[in-house]
């Protein structure tokens, strides 16, 4: 797991204090999609391999509709208990910083 | 989506079994390669930080709020469908990143695992597409930044942006810039406990 961290943890000093140039942003995001696209191919490749998972599928869809479900709601719900107080708070503080945006121009 | 299933036919029908060992270097290589760009990404978002100076401490409580919710309701479903906590949580913890949060709970713990955290994420996304043009009109406009999760620093922001106003369109990009930040940290952590 330290691995996953030391990872992220050196692109994100690199990207704060080096942020890349458009050319280079291109390039980095290109590398990105690469590792991407090389960990979902594995991914594919592990569970096509497993005859046991590909005649799981079915039930995984099932299971996936629910937890993404569950999960839309729960996220919902607790914007729902909050969002009388955020919409005051952060409407105000959001109008403020568009009038000294406009100040500035 | 197009990936994976390139990937099962040939796990299913071309993978010689000499190359099966080989690919553990390669996709550790791969994982490594894509978590810097990742970083690089979030870590050159500056104009994002200094908006969320701006708008002050408060607008983390959205970011808060979408993620708790999202995992507890990911816990709940969890409940439901007898999955260990571990698993259920770090699937929530995902917020709507399928291509991460899959293929990391692949890597790190087990790729039928990462394959429901990826299914689970995609169906988010789309049912985040369906919901948030309702829930603006219906509800209210911040409502509409809840269903998006991660995704509403890319993917589904123009589209809040359309049902919403500039306000909340900032608001929904720090949500989701907060929220993808939180990603491959929370992942790893939950899916080790």
């Amino acid at each position: 797991m330290s691995f996953i961290f030391i990872c992220l943890a050196t692109g994100g000093l690199i990207g704060f204090f080096r942020p890349p140039s458009k050319a280079l942003a291109k390039y980095v995001n290109l590398a990105t999609m690469a590792g991407l696209f090389i960990l979902l191919v594995s991914m594919g490749a592990q569970l096509g391999s497993n005859k046991k998972v590909a005649a799981d599928l079915g039930q995984m869809g099932i299971q996936a509709f629910v937890l993404a479900g569950m999960s839309v709601l729960g996220s919902i719900c607790l914007v729902r208990l909050l969002a009388a107080s955020l919409e005051k708070r952060l409407s105000l503080s959001a109008a403020k910083d568009i009038s000294k945006a406009g100040e500035r121009r | 989506m197009g990936a994976v299933v390139l990937g099962m036919v040939w796990g299913r029908w071309f993978l010689p079994a000499s190359l099966a060992g080989h690919l553990e270097l390669v996709t550790n290589i791969a994982l490594g390669l894509m978590l810097v760009g990742v970083g690089i990404e979030l870590g050159s978002k500056r104009s994002t930080w200094s908006r969320l100076c701006v708008l002050g401490w408060r607008v983390l409580l959205v970011p808060l709020a979408v993620g708790i919710g999202s995992l507890a309701g990911a816990v709940g479903a969890g409940l439901m469908l007898n999955l260990p906590f571990n698993e259920s949580s770090a699937i929530g913890a995902g917020f709507g990143w399928y291509s991460l949060s899959g293929v990391l709970i692949a890597q790190i713990y087990d790729v039928q695992v990462g394959a429901l955290a990826f299914l689970t994420n995609v169906i988010r996304e789309l049912m985040a597409f369906m919901l948030i043009p309702v829930l603006a009109v219906k509800m209210s406009k911040l409502m509409a930044v809840a269903p998006g999760g991660a995704t509403t620093m890319d993917t589904t922001l123009p589209v809040i942006s359309r049902a919403t106003d500039a306000d909340t369109t900032i608001i929904a990009l720090v949500n989701g810039t907060s929220l993808s930040l939180l990603v491959p940290v929370l992942v790893p952590v939950l899916i080790s406990l």
